[in-house]
């Protein structure tokens, strides 16, 4: 795959997806997706067809997105009860529920998050995962089930939180 | 949230969150441009010299002494130099490059960007960017704007001296600088499309590699090893680039301290 068609077909979910882990804000979106298809070029020699170039470009731009935390000094939305950012009126209730994932997510543990986005957004199989990172398929079965735990109580923290939100 | 959500819905809000946001019209094909490889990029320039005004004689002298590898590749293609078709392909290469409306440069060091650079040959300027100081150089009027983000201050002066590239990034030094000979050149085939690379080597017997678009015959890549790690510039030819500083990020309330003296 070339840079090209790298850029053509995995722009709107990569931009989806940082949008999704900073919560919508839109200036950092914008430079934050452009790190990530200039690292990917920088990179394209890494880049192995034989894995789905989405789970590639996305592992890029986690990378991205958490330099960016650490560069802005500043705590991911959602994080230890922050109100998250929306523009009221702007986002859709799609949007609305992403920004509660996202913070949800950034409650979790790094560990539990990566398991989760491995899992559900790479469409990672159990085996792949453990293979990935040199785990047995049932460590990872059961680290799985505990990330699932923790997410649905952070989700349902984080919508409690909003629902007692002004 | 009085029920358990299942496993399978964990999911589906997982997937449906990643995929919640849609890019601003437009935003696709802004960015297109600033993604080295991933827009259209005009044509190579075949058979006429690009008009080159007064002002930038000297600027291009230095800012496109990219023109000077195919010099220093004459002088230097004794032992293991380049064919004659890999000289001809990189001057090519090179002189399109330089014949670009805008050159766009980022540079990494070890992984990490360094330095983002912006030059327009006609008319010369040239803006920088490290981190949050942001420098404009403007040929036609001989002025230098910098701002120093940790007095909030965008200095006006004219700049001494020769317009240099020096430190702001080093696109065509790290061609010329110390290039002893190009090693090699050949076709690559990166993700299903063909790159040529030059292997050039410096005196100090360290390598580098230039990786030029065979279809824009443009240099888009380049790459060496220094003491700090491996520097890789990205290189693509967007159709606009900044018109001032402010458009870098720079805000628009910092206060100007003009320093250039009467003339």
């Amino acid at each position: 795959m070339d840079a090209h068609s790298l850029y053509d077909q995995h722009f709107d979910d990569i931009y989806a997806y940082v949008a999704y882990r900073l919560g919508g804000h839109r200036e950092a979106v914008r430079d934050i997706v452009q790190e990530v298809f200039l690292a990917a070029l920088r990179r394209l020699e890494e880049f192995r067809p034989d894995r789905p170039a989405l789970v590639w470009l996305r592992a890029i731009a986690r990378r991205k997105v958490a330099d960016h935390f650490r560069r802005s000094g500043r705590r991911r939305v959602g994080q230890l009860g922050d109100p998250i950012a929306r523009d009221p009126g702007e986002s859709s209730q799609a949007e609305e529920r992403a920004l509660r994932v996202s913070a949800a997510m950034d409650r979790l543990p790094d560990r539990y998050a990566e398991l989760l986005e491995a899992k559900y957004l790479d469409s990672l199989s159990v085996k792949q995962i453990a293979e990935h990172q040199g785990e047995t398929e049932k460590a990872i079965e059961s680290a799985l089930h505990r990330a699932r735990d923790a997410f649905r109580d952070a989700y349902a923290a984080v919508s409690r939180d909003q629902e007692v939100r002004p | 949230m009085n029920e358990r959500m299942s496993d399978e819905h964990v999911g589906t809000l997982l997937k449906e969150a990643a995929a919640a946001f849609r890019p601003p019209t437009g935003l696709k094909e802004t960015m297109r441009a600033r993604i080295p490889g991933a827009g259209e990029t005009p044509g190579p320039v075949v058979g006429r010299r690009l008009p080159v005004p007064r002002v930038s004689r000297r600027a291009l002298a230095l800012v496109g002494a990219g023109c000077l590898v195919a010099v220093a590749l004459w002088w230097f293609s004794g032992a293991g130099g380049p064919t004659a078709s890999a000289h001809a392909e990189l001057v090519q290469a090179v002189e399109n490059s330089n014949g670009a409306e805008w050159v766009h440069l980022l540079k990494s060091v070890s992984g990490e960007e360094t330095v983002e650079a912006w030059f327009s040959f006609t008319p010369f300027r040239g803006f920088w960017r490290m981190g949050d100081r942001v420098a404009h150089r403007d040929l036609a009027s001989n002025r230098l704007y910098a701002y120093d983000p940790s007095s909030g201050t965008i200095a006006i002066d004219y700049f001494s001296g020769e317009p240099q590239v020096e430190n702001a990034m080093n696109y065509y030094d790290l061609v010329l600088e110390g290039l002893d000979r190009a090693e090699d050149m050949r076709k690559e085939i990166i993700h299903g499309k063909t790159y040529t690379v030059f292997t050039v080597t410096s005196k100090d017997g360290q390598t580098g590699r230039i990786t030029v678009d065979p279809q824009v015959q443009r240099v888009v890549m380049m790459q060496k090893e220094s003491k700090r790690g491996l520097v890789v510039i990205a290189v693509d030819y967007p159709a606009t680039g900044p018109a001032d500083i402010y458009d870098l990020g720079v805000p628009r309330d910092a206060r100007i301290v003009d320093k250039t003296p009467p003339r």
